[in-house]
Order: structure tokens, then C-alpha cells, then sequence
């Protein structure tokens, strides 16, 4: 039991709130396809459509084909922001908080530095995936109760990139938590480097580092797999993380 | 004698340069109540941070219960720092659920006595305690732990004089049981009290090893003068 029972205490309500968030959003989705699409159908909005530019205009026309519907305003948007709100949620306050308020004091000694820092990355990645196989799983259970066409494999492919990307936000997010050991600025960080890989997917040059870009990715409507060459460098780069951040917390003053 | 903990010419820098201490040596012996004394930024609370393995030292070594307590602590040892802080959000009752948890050697019987000679409420938020209420708590929990080693910075902060005679007399119950007491406080008079023997730091040097008695015997003042007269500024022992 030990520290683990602790950890959970401590994730549970953000936990249930993300849960409920998250599946929340997933159902509102899918339910307001329709009325979204209509809305769009409208004449007068039909006729304001003109005015803006052709790609844009063509993406709009799409979104009555529910897997793009699907792309655009869940997978690709929603799902992946709550995705990234999960990392820091989980994270920011991981080892701040408890250097913060000096209750580490409370756990060294009773309990190892391994023992503490597992405890506390154990739930913290739990919770990141369940919370994001809720999203993806929900979505698709609902769409597929409102026989909406929504190919299984589109759902789970978006659903397995987006796990393995949150694991990695919530790596960075628990190594500014410890380095910076302080709530606000663990914060702070996880926003900066968030935006910054969000950038990093914009230009061509540095596309392939947009980690949004692929758990969100067009790629997967045309047909593209879930890109084990790409889950193997994130669940990498994620266990690199987490290693260092132990490293330091191993060797640091409390 | 048995050694609880031995210190060698250990010195520890923090990053931002200071120099917290500079190569003390001492040896605590095992069953004795020992105090670690100082005036503010001696360097007795890192002292005590190296003794449990809180700190990495600089240069130097620690053995504590026959180990070295750097990085995972001594888990046959019970640490109340000088900050009593725990989560504020839950109870007190949640508290000693979690900690029990996870602290070796807790007994939840042992607990239920000190709450009892300690007055603690069990259904109130720790967020709502005074200070010295949090220490009572604090202290609760480290002393229901059947451990070799008690390490307490400032144990009595915020105690009433009634509270503050029964942590003295269970620390006096821990030392005939066998136990070792390491105790830092600013109030001489408990140290007077309790300690076996003790250390003074000034400035990360220790000025004085020994007992109590031998102590105001070379000075031939009381405690609180023999204090002031290592400690003040220009004074070496």
C-alpha cells in the first residue's frame, strides 16, 4: 500500500474533475454535430463563406463527413488541448508542492527516493492515460450510438498517438516541477514549451518535432497508422525524462 | 560505547556558495539525548538535514545507524522538522491513515495515547490547527514510530508549558528505553533538562563538545552564559 495510497488520495478529485471534463466535451462533441453542420448550411452563412479564403472554405464544406468532423473538432482540437491541460494538471504540482509546503520532510526517510518518486509518477501517468482512453473511447462509443460513420481503427490510432504524446508532456511537466520547485513557475515552464512545440508544427522545417501535429495528425483520414517508429521515440524520450528527473532528485538537497 | 551517528569533518556548501558547516566531527552515542545548539545560522538544522540524509555533504562523511544516510534517508529514524507542515486539506485522522501508511514501524495504539495526553482533535482540518497544535500532532506521529533514532529540530515551538513537559518527559522515556534523541532547541533550559551531551555550532564550526555539566564547570557560569560567551562575535573556544 505505502506511499501509493497516499499518491491517490492526493490525485483523486483532480482526477475525477478531468475525467468528467474530458467525457463531458467527448459527448457535447458528437452531439452537436448536426446542429454545427446545419448551422453551416444556413444561406446566410453559406453566403459569408464566400468571403473568406477557398482552403478554409473547402475544410468547412468537409465537416459534414463525421471522420473529418471528427479530425477538426475533436481529435485534432479538444481532445489533444485537454490532453496537454492533463499533463500539467497532473504534474506541475507533483514534487513543487511538497517542497513548497515542506512536507517532503514528511516522506524522506520513512520512504526511499525511488519509492517517493515512483509513487508519485505511477499515478500521474494512470491518470493521464485513462483520463485521455476516456476522451478517445467515449467519443467513439457515442458516435457510434448516434450511428455516426467513424471508423474504429481513425479512433484509436488518434486515441494511442495522444497517450503516448501526454505521457511525454507530463515527463516535462514532472521535471519542471522538481527542478523549479515552485507550483507557478512549473506551471509557467510547461506553458512555454508547450507553445513552443505547438510552433515547432507549424513550419516546414521543423514539422516532424510538432508533437500536436501527430497526435492529431490529417494523416490518419488518409489512411496512415498509428506510427510505431513515433510511439518508440516518445515512450523513449518520456523514459530519458522521467530517468534524469530521478537522477536529480536523487542527488538533491530537500 | 555504541555510535548512533558519527560525524567526520563533514562540510557542506550550499549552490548558492554559503558555507553552512566547515568539517565538524562529533559522535552521538546510541541511547542518549543529544542536543545540536547554536545561535540562527549556525548550522544545526543542515546538520541534522545530513545526519538523515536530507542534504548531500559536501565533503566528509555521516554514518548514521551504521549507514550512510545519503540519498534515502535512515528508515529506522523519525524526523519532526523545524516547519510542522502537513497537508493542510485533509483531517487529522486522514493523516495518521496516510502516514501510517507509509511510516516503518508506526503503532495506531501508541498514536491513540499521545492524542489523548496531547489533546488532539481528530475530525478537525490540519489547516485549521494552530502551530501548536501542529506540533503536537507532528510530534504524535514521529514519536509512534518504533524507531532506533528521534531526530527533533525545535520540538517544543509553540507548546504551552504543560505540553511542553510531557514531549521532555517522553523523550526521557525514549532515552531509558534505549532510544537515541537528537534535539535542537533554542530554549536552554530544556536542553539543561534532558541532554546527555551536546555540540555548539557558531558559524558552521563547532565551539563546544561535551556535557552540560562540564560545560558551566570549565565556564563556571550557567548554561545561558557559558551559551552566550561561545556564540557571540569574536569569540573562540
Amino acid at each position: 500500500m505505502s506511499l501509493y495510497k497516499k499518491e491517490l488520495i492526493f490525485i483523486k478529485t483532480r482526477w475525477i474533475v478531468m475525467i468528467i471534463i474530458m467525457i463531458g466535451l467527448a459527448i457535447l462533441t458528437v452531439s452537436i454535430k448536426d446542429t454545427l453542420v446545419n448551422l453551416i448550411n444556413m444561406p446566410a452563412v453559406q453566403e459569408q463563406l464566400k468571403n473568406i479564403p477557398k482552403g478554409l472554405q473547402s475544410q468547412i464544406q468537409k465537416i459534414s463527413d463525421f471522420s473529418y468532423y471528427s479530425y477538426s473538432q475533436w481529435f485534432d482540437k479538444t481532445f489533444i488541448e485537454i490532453a496537454a491541460v492533463l499533463a500539467i494538471i497532473f504534474s506541475f504540482s507533483a514534487f513543487s508542492k511538497e517542497i513548497e509546503d515542506r512536507t517532503i520532510y514528511i516522506l524522506h526517510g520513512r520512504s526511499t527516493r525511488l519509492e517517493i518518486f515512483s509513487a508519485k509518477i505511477f499515478w500521474g501517468i494512470i491518470a493521464c492515460v485513462i483520463s485521455v482512453l476516456a476522451g478517445g473511447l467515449v467519443y467513439l462509443a457515442v458516435a457510434d450510438m448516434l450511428k455516426y460513420d467513424l471508423p474504429v481503427s481513425q479512433a484509436l490510432i488518434w486515441t494511442i498517438r495522444t497517450v503516448f504524446g501526454t505521457v511525454f508532456l507530463y515527463s516535462i511537466g514532472i521535471f519542471f516541477s522538481l527542478i523549479l520547485k515552485d507550483q507557478i513557475r512549473a506551471i509557467l515552464a510547461d506553458l512555454a514549451v508547450f507553445v513552443g512545440i505547438y510552433v515547432l508544427g507549424i513550419f516546414a522545417q521543423t514539422r516532424f518535432l510538432g508533437l500536436f501535429d501527430y497526435m492529431g495528425s490529417i494523416d490518419v483520414l488518409r489512411g496512415s497508422g498509428v506510427g510505431v517508429i513515433q510511439i518508440v521515440i516518445l515512450s523513449l524520450l518520456s523514459f530519458l525524462l522521467l530517468g534524469f528527473t530521478y537522477f536529480k532528485f536523487k542527488n538533491m538537497d530537500i | 560505547m555504541e555510535k548512533a551517528v558519527e560525524v567526520y569533518k563533514l562540510t557542506k556548501v550550499y549552490d548558492n556558495k554559503v558555507k553552512a558547516l566547515d568539517e565538524i566531527s562529533f559522535v552521538i552515542p546510541s541511547g542518549s539525548i543529544f542536543a545540536i545548539l547554536g545561535p540562527n545560522g549556525a548550522g544545526k538544522t543542515t546538520t541534522l538535514k545530513s545526519i538523515l540524509g536530507l542534504i548531500k555533504p559536501t565533503s566528509g562523511k555521516v554514518t548514521t545507524l551504521g549507514i550512510e544516510p545519503f540519498p534515502d534517508g535512515v528508515k529506522d529514524a523519525s524526523f519532526v522538522p523545524e516547519e510542522k507542515e502537513m497537508y493542510q486539506w485533509i483531517t487529522v485522522s486522514k493523516m495518521v491513515d496516510i502516514f501510517s501508511s507509509f511510516a516503518p514501524n508506526f503503532s495506531i495504539d501508541k498514536f491513540k495515547k499521545f492524542a489523548d495526553k496531547f489533546e488532539l482533535t481528530m475530525d478537525r482540518k490540519i489547516g485549521e490547527l494552530s502551530q501548536g497544535n501542529r506540533t503536537k500532532l507532528y510530534m504524535s506521529l514521529a514519536f509512534s514510530q518504533n524507531v532506533s533514532l528521534y531526530v527533533l529540530d525545535e520540538p517544543t515551538w509553540g507548546l504551552d508549558p504543560v505540553m511542553r513537559k510531557h514531549v521532555l518527559d517522553t523523550i526521557r522515556e525514549m532515552a531509558i528505553d534505549g532510544k537515541t534523541v537528537i534535539y535542537s532547541s533554542h530554549i536552554l533550559s530544556e536542553v539543561e533538562e534532558v541532554c546527555d551531551g551536546m555540540v555548539i555550532l557558531k558559524s558552521g564550526k563547532i565551539v563546544y563538545t561535551g556535557t552540560v555539566d562540564d560545560l558551566k564547570d570549565k565556564t563556571g557560569n550557567d548554561l545561558s552564559d557559558a551559551f552566550i560567551n561561545l556564540t557571540k562575535d569574536g569569540e573562540k573556544k
